[in-house]
């Protein structure tokens, strides 16, 4: 998953680069609205945390011309002002939540994680399909109860995978999401990863959790319990 | 550009007076004129009097000239140079007779008129005054040839005549001059009497800005009264919020260093553990952090003032709402608002927003499914006067009696186990009283807590 984070807040900036990292998303920063704007349009940002007060572009102004140009990826405002008028008019303008400085770090990851699961259409931090089990919060993996274990880009992958089920992804897509934007983009690790995954999740080539789609990329084609 | 009331008002002034300086040259022309013709009139009639006179009491003599067989009854035709003067001359050339006024002078008068004919000529004399000449053409029995004619005439002076038209002239321009001048001095005083209580009000305003007095007082007209209690009720206004910002300050200030002295104490404590340091640290910032929140939203509210435009209770709840049902969209809460229709409420947006904003935050925080939102125009009781009536209610664990105190303390909180602020029910409780109403909280019958209050129209 790929979180922009635009804040002129030099310290704070760094602390969420590091906390998002460490969680395993991609992180693009922006220190000023137009920067964050330019990020926003340049790379396939799947959730930004936004400051309202930032210089050249407000938050808000940010937001509204993120909506207007059809940008739909969730947004979470930062505010250091509680007052009600101004949540109403970022909520209004687009965001999807908000949270008052000072806040909790935790707090924030927890957000981000609940607006991404609800941007893929799922209520729960559980990811259930079939036998496979993808606990977004603890970031673990079931397979029939049994937990597996999972390197960081494998679990990037397979998350990425699971939120966007039955949609066909492509190799420079996952790459996309998966990576910063200083990465080399070498399509073969991907491969590496996704063959990875399929020895884990089906042993015995019964599942096929994973479709390749030759020449346009991967599918998660299993079907999530109780459609 | 907007024109000062005293520039409207002399631009207004002065059109009217040059239209009334107009119409006074106009009127004044128009008299002078009427009064010569008249007076010339009249003054044309006296001649052939005289004329008359003077051909009555003319007789032919044996030698074929003229002689006077009777007295002239007017004494001015025998002083010398009276300014009335007669004079009879022969069709040929010769002066028959002259009038003793006339000694000493001569009129350079036309001779030789044809019998019948008469005709007034305005000519000056050899003394250089002007007279008004009257000459009558006249033949006697069978003579009529006009070389056997003669001319009868008379000449009166316009000295005197002139003289009347200019005094007349002149009291007429008097008159007329101090007329406007009257009208001019009226308009000054009617300006300045008028625009008498707009001046006082900017006196009144200098006075309050140089610390003199602290509102406008004195009687003013009604057509003012409007803006100077408008005017007085926000200065009240912005005193109360000045003082409100102060004790603000104070209290924030005095509050943050009772967590300051506590971290202090922490830090240069005998050798404090990292985790014992951590965790006061953090106890001690979440407690700055509700200080900080709960005195700046203090100081921006506002509370009744003055001008306050209606705010639209649909509209507000609405985007209320609609925001709150983003932020827990994950919770599925379900809101079911009740509105009147076209209710209004006089008062600052943002503190009714701040209001309606923290009251029903804390019903979706505590929700299990449902919120409810009644609001309506009604008194609580027969003795109260009307009033916005708010309740809000939700499904979740409600409030036990015992912790009441400490949800309406300041910075009181329950929730700290969810994230949040603990600050709204105080918040809510601040503005309830800056509008002088009631909060009440209740049990509600959807099972958790029902928050109700009233806040008077006026």
């Amino acid at each position: 998953m790929r979180v922009l984070i635009v804040e002129d807040e030099a310290e704070l900036r760094q602390q969420l680069q590091q906390r998002f990292k460490d969680e395993g998303y991609a992180v693009d920063v922006a220190a000023d609205g137009e920067e964050g704007l330019y990020l926003a349009r340049e790379y396939p940002v799947d959730i930004a945390v936004v400051d309202i007060g930032l210089p050249k572009l407000s938050g808000i102004e940010l937001l509204q011309q993120l909506r207007s140009s059809g940008k739909s990826f969730p947004v979470l405002l930062l505010t250091a002002r509680g007052r009600w008028q101004d949540k109403v008019d970022g909520l209004d303008a687009g965001a999807d939540d908000y949270l008052v400085k000072p806040f909790h770090i935790e707090e924030l990851v927890a957000r981000v994680k609940a607006l991404l699961r609800r941007a893929a259409g799922l209520s729960r931090a559980e990811i259930v399909f079939g036998p496979i089990s993808l606990n977004t919060s603890a970031q673990q993996l079931l397979l029939d109860g049994v937990s597996l274990e999972l390197t960081a880009y494998e679990y990037k992958v397979l998350e990425y995978l699971m939120m966007n089920a039955g949609k066909v992804i492509s190799k420079v897509d996952l790459t996309d999401h998966i990576y910063d934007q200083d990465f080399d983009r070498d399509s073969n690790v991907i491969e590496v990863f996704v063959g990875r995954l399929r020895r884990k999740l089906d042993p015995d080539n019964s599942l096929q959790p994973i479709e390749t789609l030759r020449g346009r990329g991967y599918r998660f084609s299993l079907r999530q319990d109780g459609e | 550009m907007t024109l000062s009331i005293n520039s409207r008002m002399l631009i207004a002034a002065s059109i009217v007076l040059f239209g009334f300086l107009g119409l006074t040259g106009l009127t004044g022309l128009t008299l002078e004129r009427s009064y010569y013709a008249n007076s010339e009139e009249s003054f044309k009639e006296r001649l052939p009097v005289h004329l008359n006179t003077l051909i009555a009491s003319a007789e032919l003599d044996e030698a074929g000239g003229i002689r006077l067989v009777y007295a002239l009854p007017e004494a001015r035709f025998f002083i010398e140079q009276s300014g009335l003067y007669a004079k009879i001359i022969a069709n040929n050339g010769s002066v028959v007779w002259s009038s003793p006024s006339m000694k000493g002078m001569t009129i350079p008068v036309f001779t030789g008129l044809e019998r019948g004919v008469s005709r007034y000529q305005y000519l000056a004399t050899s003394t250089a005054e002007p007279v008004l000449v009257y000459n009558l053409g006249m033949t006697w029995g069978d003579k009529q040839q006009f070389n056997e004619g003669y001319t009868f005439v008379v000449a009166e002076s316009l000295e005197r005549f002139n003289q009347l038209q200019l005094e007349f002239q002149q009291s007429l321009w008097a008159w007329l001059a101090g007329v406007t001048l009257v009208l001019l001095l009226m308009l000054t005083l009617i300006l300045r009497w008028g625009l008498a209580p707009l001046r006082k009000v900017a006196e009144d305003l200098r006075d309050i800005e140089n610390g003199r007095h602290l509102r406008l007082h004195g009687n003013y007209p009604k057509e003012l009264r409007g803006l100077t209690e408008n005017l007085n009720a926000l200065i009240r206004t912005s005193a109360e919020q000045e003082e409100r910002y102060q004790a603000s300050l104070g209290d924030l200030a005095h509050s943050l260093k009772t967590p300051l002295s506590v971290l202090r104490g922490a830090v240069e404590g005998s050798q404090p553990s990292a985790k014992s340091l951590q965790s006061s640290i953090e106890e001690q910032v979440e407690r700055m952090d509700q200080i900080v929140q709960y005195q700046l939203q203090r100081a921006a509210t506002s509370g009744r003032t003055a001008l306050m435009a209606p705010v639209d209770l649909n509209t507000i709840t609405q985007k209320i709402t609609k925001a709150l049902n983003k932020v827990y969209a994950d919770k599925g809460v379900v809101c079911r608002v009740e509105v009147e229709a076209g209710l209004v409420f006089r008062c600052q947006e943002g503190d009714l927003m701040e209001l309606l904003g923290n009251l029903l935050d804390n019903a979706y925080k505590w929700a299990e499914r449902q919120v409810e939102l009644k609001v309506r125009s009604d008194s609580p009781d027969a003795s109260t006067e009307l009033g916005l009536i708010i309740e809000i209610a939700d499904d979740g664990p409600g409030i036990y009696p015992e912790d009441l105190d400490t949800v309406l303390a300041r910075g009181g909180r329950l929730d700290s186990q969810i994230s949040g602020h603990g600050l709204g029910l105080a918040m809510v409780q601040d503005i309830v009283e800056l509008y002088s109403g009631k909060l009440r909280i209740l049990q509600a019958e959807l099972g958790g807590a029902q928050i109700k209050l009233w806040l008077p129209f006026s």
